[in-house]
């Protein structure tokens, strides 16, 4: 009798294997885990997109009101459709949300913001992409949220209205 | 006399791969950095495949940190940092992996010991 158990154990095995399988599918990995969160946030200096405004620095950064660092491009679909809600973050009190345009011809970057509004304080230009790895960018839009210079939360794809309410003003409030 | 050719054929092309694997010229070095890295554009392909913007991105800055000649494990650190540990194709040996990598050898052991078991069983049904 023993030895018949034995026999059952590949199929039970088997079967575990299939229900771990079976729920990683709904497992979404477009949306890793980013190892900069807790870190400080990378050096750089980017000059600015506005031409009356000085570099944007990741000095800028080390405030004790939190900062909000958005990554964008005018060629990006999704950054679009987020930018209404960047403009209604931005008018909130207290919110200062900086942009990095990433990989972007500065001309229709300043296009984009001309036509869609600006929500942001300053503007670093990224043409070459290269602050962007630094970030650990793989899919823009990015946005992050900057304490004391230091990354406290990252969302990755386009913020949703609904994401402001359930996740972004409460980290914000927090840190207040 | 045709075994004799082929078998020089086998010799040759196996030193010349042989040779391959030694060598670090940096193209070689940066052909085997690139396959090890994932591109997180396109997840289940590396930058040496992808032809994605950012695979080419990371790619040429793999080529800078290997002329300012940065070894790889540096160069692959700089990478994890940023994008964790998932952007290497294989995973390193370390805490969290040790169970992966050990995996084969407990598999191993324990269908050795399941194998001697039967085998010992069996002889002695015979005696």
């Amino acid at each position: 009798m023993k030895n018949k158990i034995i026999y059952f154990i590949p199929i039970v095995v088997t079967l575990f294997m299939c229900l771990f399988f079976f729920f990683s599918l709904s497992n979404d990995t477009s949306k890793l885990s980013s190892p900069i969160i807790g870190k400080k946030v990378p050096e750089f200096s980017l000059v600015s997109l506005f031409q009356n405004k000085e570099n944007f620095n990741s000095s800028a950064l080390y405030s004790k009101t939190p900062k909000i660092v958005n990554i964008f491009a005018s060629w990006c679909v999704p950054c679009r459709a987020e930018h209404d809600v960047l403009m209604l973050l931005s008018k909130l009190e207290g919110v200062e949300i900086y942009g990095i345009n990433y990989k972007d011809d500065p001309i229709k970057a300043k296009n984009f913001i001309n036509e869609l509004g600006n929500p942001y304080t300053n503007v670093g230009i990224d043409e070459q992409g290269r602050t962007g790895i630094d970030w650990g960018v793989y899919g823009i839009p990015e946005s992050f949220i900057i304490h004391n210079g230091k990354v406290i939360y990252k969302h990755i794809g386009p913020i949703h209205i609904s994401e402001l309410d359930d996740t972004i003003l409460p980290i914000l409030k927090d840190l207040k | 006399m045709k075994r004799i050719g082929l078998f020089i054929i086998f010799l040759a092309v196996t030193f010349y791969n042989f040779g391959n694997l030694f060598s670090s010229t940096d193209s070689s070095r940066e052909l085997n950095l690139f396959k090890e890295i994932r591109c997180l554009v396109c997840q289940s392909q590396t930058i040496h495949e992808s032809n994605s913007e950012l695979a080419e991105d990371i790619k040429l800055l793999i080529r800078e940190k290997i002329s300012e000649g940065k070894t790889d494990d540096e160069i692959k650190q700089f990478l994890v940092d940023k994008y964790g540990e998932w952007v290497l194709m294989t995973p390193r040996f370390n805490q969290y992996t040790y169970l992966l990598w050990g995996a084969p050898l407990i598999i191993f052991i324990i269908g050795f010991w399941f194998l001697s078991n039967k085998v010992r069983r069996f002889k002695e049904n015979k005696e």
